[in-house]
């Protein structure tokens, strides 16, 4: 948890959520109002040499960009009014208005173009979508700068916690520590949810306008992939040293034992921090494998990065680790 | 889960890792429905035979903490729960121990007598 006032909350719930899908809901509103004057179907995808290659329907279009906006806002709402603040907080409230910017501007300017064709064919030229693109992303940027501005500064704690202490190992004695991590349960099935959701609102778009699926499928496939592959992990400790491994083998992070420095028990935020979950770049330029808030081991190394794994009883395992550094100190003495 | 066996211990091998897997229990560093690794990767990290892992395991089974399943590896059964209701009867028993400075065998020959 954290401590914002009624007030600092109240701005987080209209520059997360309200402004965003104020944004989508305008382009909505002005898309709808074309509808007499445009092609069924709307070309909605371009091919790599700018030929339009998919088609759907206009509130196909509305779905995807209302439900985009609204889904992210939730999530980053949400996740920011209950998670304690960090480095990432403002940037991940600003990153709310820049998505829904994004996608209404070069949402709604692809339709613009096609107003008044007969068909959606007629439109060619993809070079004007990636007009449309550019200006989304800087008129993103133009709103979500002074939007991240004026977010509440976080009231945020350093979690700067010293080294756990040493277990005590004897000098021939072995040890291992191993623990699987994963996310809150409801933090996953939103995850599922929202893949799901998507998958629902390009198939039914694909099927509107009589387009094979197969290929949303194998992305709908990846995508499950790689939320299993980037939540469910297995952290050890040995005397070869920190292992944290993807329950599907990959990715994976190593450091032996004589690379690390220490290892400690920290606090982690996953938006304040890292800027959301899984494997991420966190503020003080560390690594991080994160799947849930609070507790998390954190190993600095002599050289390279730190990493932090957000894992239950991460007391144990840090003083494991410290305890081969020391028994090999000591032995080394 | 943190697992410790010390060669240099005059108790068997096998014994203290299942007493390393029962102390794991009843710290609530091993819940119930978790799973144990298998036994080669113990074995492997431990510098143990993989035999040895296999008999601390079938030691454990026999006393119902542990399911063994092929396939499915060791996985840590309800009695994880009994455990932890028996180990929070202990720091009184050793706190008067201790008032009367009993030395930890004396007190564990004392419940051995008991049994």
């Amino acid at each position: 948890m954290n401590d914002y006032t009624p007030a600092e909350r109240l701005r987080i719930v209209v520059i997360a959520a309200v402004v965003p899908v104020v944004i989508a809901a305008v382009g909505i509103v002005v898309m709808l109002s074309w509808s007499a004057d445009l092609p069924e179907p709307l070309a909605i995808h371009w091919n790599g040499s700018g030929e339009p290659d998919g088609f759907g329907s206009l509130p196909g279009l509305a779905l995807m960009i209302g439900g985009i906006a609204a889904g992210f806002g939730a999530i980053v709402t949400l996740a920011t009014l209950f998670q304690s603040a960090g480095a990432y907080t403002r940037t991940v409230l600003g990153t709310s208005v820049w998505l829904s910017t994004l996608i209404t501007v070069s949402v709604v300017g692809s339709v613009y173009m096609q107003l008044g064709l007969a068909d959606a064919r007629d439109v060619g030229d993809g070079a004007g979508v990636g007009l449309w693109l550019l200006a989304g992303a800087v008129g993103g940027l133009v709103l979500a700068v002074p939007a991240a501005l004026l977010a509440p500064r976080a009231p945020f704690v350093d979690h700067d916690e010293a080294a756990t202490p040493a277990l005590g190992l004897a000098t021939r004695e072995r040890a291992v520590w191993s623990r699987s991590t994963a996310p809150q349960s409801w933090l996953f099935a939103a995850l599922f949810g929202g893949i799901l959701l998507l998958l629902g609102v390009v198939t039914v778009a694909l099927a509107a306008s009589g387009e094979p699926y197969w290929s949303t499928l194998l992305i709908a496939a990846l995508l499950v992939m790689a939320a299993v592959g980037t939540s469910f992990w297995r952290v050890r400790v040995s005397s070869a040293g920190f292992t944290v491994r993807s329950l599907l083998g990959l990715p994976r992070f190593t450091v032996p034992i004589g690379q690390i420095e220490s290892a400690r028990v920290t606090q982690v935020s996953p938006l304040g921090d890292f800027g959301g979950w899984g494997v991420r770049w966190g503020s003080k330029g560390r690594i991080g494998v994160v799947v849930r808030s609070g507790e998390a081991l954190e190993v600095s190394r002599a050289r390279g990065r730190t990493i932090v794994v957000t894992v239950d009883d991460a007391e144990s395992a840090a003083a494991l680790i410290n305890g081969f550094r020391e028994r090999a100190a000591s032995v080394g003495a | 889960m943190l697992i410790r066996v010390d060669p240099a211990s005059p108790i068997p091998l096998f014994d203290q890792l299942a007493a390393s897997v029962r102390s794991e229990v009843v710290r609530g560093g091993l819940a119930a429905g978790e799973r144990l690794p298998s036994a080669r990767e113990l074995a492997g990290s431990l510098e143990l035979n993989v035999h040895t892992v296999l008999h601390a395991y079938q030691v454990l089974r026999d006393e119902g903490l542990i399911d063994l399943r092929r396939g499915r590896g060791a996985v840590v059964t309800d009695r994880a729960r009994e455990y932890a209701e028996l180990a929070a009867m202990l720091p009184a028993l050793v706190a008067e121990a201790k008032r009367l400075e009993l030395s930890p065998a004396a007190l564990a020959a004392m419940i051995r007598e008991a049994y």
